[in-house]
């Protein structure tokens, strides 16, 4: 549901609340203390300094149920139970479960999550809980990460701006709207501004510029302010728009020709601080071998997608260099971990999991295959199965869900892509996402 | 260790009444000093003692980076005859207030302005490829020498700038408290002497010794502790640069914040055939009451003692 963006008074009404006594440092120490209370806006009441990552894994297994999996302790906890599940992504803190026939997105705050501050992180522990749910037409595709958090719904095209302080209070604020199109696009937060892009037919002629589209025109991304406003002037063209992933480097888009970068820049044509560059493919890439969809850990710079039937793309968003990696198998998913010794994860096509060296392409090793259940049911008509299956990444080891199999992996990707633990999920983990990372 | 971040208490409705306070002595006739850290809170209090009132934003146990203040803190401070900061970009989660002071007019005096500042060393306990910043390093107290700087400059500043106070008993508790940090100085010196320089290794995770580091001829060894999910089942790869940080250093002690000391001890001699302690020490903020580290002389003593202890042949 969502709410007006409510004043603090309005939170806690005008009335004093009850004194909440800070035990023995209330009143002693060189803190002068105040008597009444109010959380101040922002604060997560119960939230835990930790001295690690908080690693968990989400899992909704066929009857809705969302589990949450300590990774730390291997403990897991039910949360909530969710119907019509059919995609689920997540920032790392956040877990969005997106319902496409009721058009519905709910967030689920996990409970950890990292601060990142570049040469040091902090980490954090609060009790998980459902924030809310957002309603609109068809699938809700989720970006967040930032203090931004944007929901786009492809049969509409509307987009959602959400306060992701707010998120973190419990409570759902649309701070904008974005009207749109029809059709798959992307609605990305990138500091204060959101970037948005609708996907153009291939071969369709050419950015669209028609007033009243919101930012939400064809064949180019548009840079918008955080009410949905689009900044006059501030665009770039990206031919057949299809995935999009954030490093620390900026916004990575993938256009016809290659990548379409937008970093926090400065120069002639950021009108809204947000400079657009393209890291174009090496000549002769087909169609079918392009990048659609993006995978790395968190924030790495390097990110790697599925090369059609080849192999991987490897795009260093810092070099604003593309290379390629053969597999003798095609690939299904794909992430690059980032990490010195260059490791790529990749899960492929006859359900191997397979550790790629990021310098030389060669495969440096395998798994048996995990999904012998999976793939075999997806072929004899469960074809959906085989989209909830993911392959995320952290700096340690990586995780599959095998939802026939009812099983999660935990993979050593640095250890010869040893099975360093395998969870048993109740009913079938459908979808997974890691958070506290 | 788990630290729990304590609820940061406000009043509703009540903006600008900043008079209000809560503990006895009410409503406080004395200047206003207000400090960001509570580090600097301990220090500062020692300066002023009962002359003016000394506010310091941030409690025991709570991080210097993303700690937040009520609204009705944040109306104190554009009242504050004073305002002591870190500054070098500790505080960011409180750049706004600051900055509302400073355009108020408050008077600021930022520590990392009056002190020798040294770039922050090569990233430690992490493997994101940082090989440090050009950004000077703000965790200056880890120095003892460093924080008697400060002292001096606080002193001038509230002498100069907080009208009420009596300067000569201002002048008579910093030269008090300076002979402290002095004689927390020697204490140090001499105990980090009978620790042989080829042992003088920190190999930790922490990323706030540079200063001590460069103050006491200690080398900062950073390495990544393997975290909870890896070692639940661990392998050599998930040790390799802890290990190799350990052997190089040539240390039975590692300095390291861990959820699972016991458990990272035990996968080390089990996975490595090392026999190392894991000792934590206290980083960015000061402890509840007892804890170790109730004020800056406490904090720096018992830091100084563990790692004399853990270094000692």
């Amino acid at each position: 549901m969502i709410a007006p963006r409510p004043a603090v008074t309005a939170l806690l009404g005008t009335t004093l609340v009850g004194t909440i006594l800070l035990g023995t440092a209330a009143c002693a120490g060189p803190a002068a203390t105040p008597t009444a209370s109010a959380v101040p806006h922002g604060y997560v009441a119960g939230a835990a300094e930790m001295a690690e990552p908080q690693l968990q894994l989400a899992t909704i297994n066929g009857a809705g149920s969302l589990a949450l999996l300590d990774l730390l302790d291997g403990t897991s906890a039910a949360v909530t139970t969710l119907d019509e599940v059919s995609t689920v992504s997540t920032d790392g803190r956040f877990v969005f479960a997106a319902s496409a026939g009721p058009g519905t997105v709910t967030i689920v705050d996990s409970g950890t999550w990292t601060v990142d501050h570049e040469d040091h992180q902090h980490y954090y522990r609060a009790d998980p809980a459902v924030v809310g749910t957002v309603t609109g037409s068809g699938t809700g595709t989720v970006a967040g990460g930032g203090t931004l958090t944007t929901v786009r719904f492809a049969d509409s095209g509307t987009g959602l701006i959400l306060d992701t302080g707010d998120l973190a209070d419990g409570t759902v604020t649309e701070l904008g709207r974005v009207a749109g199109d029809p059709g798959d696009g992307v609605l990305v937060p990138f500091g204060d501004s959101v970037l948005a892009g609708r996907t153009d037919a291939p071969g369709s002629a050419g950015p669209t510029d028609a007033p009243g589209s919101a930012g939400n025109g064809a064949a180019a991304v548009r840079v918008l302010d955080s009410s949905g406003t689009p900044v006059p002037g501030a665009t770039a063209d990206c031919a057949e728009l299809s995935g999009t992933i954030t490093t620390r480097v900026g916004v990575v888009f993938g256009c016809a020709d290659g990548a379409l970068l937008a970093t926090a820049g400065t120069g002639a044509d950021t009108d809204a601080g947000i400079a657009f560059e393209r890291i174009p493919y090496p000549d002769g890439v087909t169609a079918a071998d392009r990048a659609l969809e993006f995978g790395n850990r968190a924030g790495r710079p390097t990110v790697a997608a599925v090369a059609g039937d080849t192999g991987a793309w490897l795009l260093d968003t810092r070099e604003r260099s593309w290379s390629r990696l053969a597999t003798d198998t095609p690939l299904l998913r794909v992430a690059a971990v980032d990490d010195s010794a260059g490791h790529v994860v990749a899960l492929a096509a006859d359900g191997r999991v397979l550790v790629l060296d990021a310098a030389t392409g060669s495969t440096l090793a395998a798994t048996e295959p995990l999904l012998p259940a999976t793939l075999a049911a997806a072929e004899t008509g469960d074809a959906g199965l085989l989209d909830g299956v993911d392959l995320t990444v952290d700096a340690g080891r990586a995780y599959l869900n095998a939802p026939a199999e009812g099983l999660v992996h935990e993979i050593d990707f640095a250890d010869t892509a040893r099975i360093a633990r395998s969870f048993p999920i109740d009913g079938e983990p459908r979808f997974l996402a890691e958070t506290g990372r | 260790m788990r630290l729990i971040r304590p609820l940061t208490l406000a009043l509703a409705g009540t903006l600008g009444l900043g008079a209000l306070t809560g503990c006895a002595p009410p409503a406080d006739d004395r200047p206003l000093v207000v400090v960001t850290t509570n580090i600097l809170g301990d220090v500062v209090q020692n300066l002023v003692g009962t002359e003016a009132e000394v506010l310091t934003l941030m409690r025991p146990n709570s991080d210097p980076h993303s700690f937040e203040i009520s609204a009705q803190e944040a109306a104190r401070i554009l009242g504050a005859d004073l305002i002591v900061t870190n500054g070098l970009g500790l505080e960011e989660g409180l750049q706004q207030h600051l900055d509302a002071a400073d355009s108020a007019g408050v008077p600021m005096l930022a520590a990392g302005d009056v002190i020798d500042a040294l770039p922050y060393a090569a990233g430690t306990g992490s493997d994101t490829g940082n090989t440090g910043s050009d950004t000077a390093d703000p965790h200056f107290w880890t120095d003892p020498a460093r924080m008697i700087d400060v002292v001096e400059a606080v002193t001038a500043a509230i002498q100069a700038d907080v009208e009420g106070v009596d300067a000569a008993a201002i002048e008579a508790k910093a030269t008090a408290y300076t002979a402290e940090l002095r004689t927390l100085d020697t204490e140090m010196t001499a105990a980090f002497a009978a620790i042989g320089p080829e042992h003088r290794n920190l190999v930790t995770n922490h990323h706030v010794f540079g200063y001590l580091a460069d103050r006491f001829d200690f080398t900062v060894v950073g390495a990544v502790i393997p975290g909870g999910s890896t070692l639940a089942a661990p392998s050599a790869s998930d040790l390799r640069s802890l290990v190799g940080a350990i052997d190089a250093a040539g240390v039975r002690t590692i300095f390291a914040e861990s959820s699972q000391p016991d458990r990272l001890v035990q996968v080390l001699a089990d996975e490595a055939g090392l026999d190392v302690a894991v000792v934590e020490l206290f980083t960015e903020s000061l402890s509840e009451p007892g804890a170790g580290a109730d004020s800056y002389l406490t904090m720096m003593r018992t830091n100084t003692e563990r790692i004399a202890t853990g270094l000692s042949p």
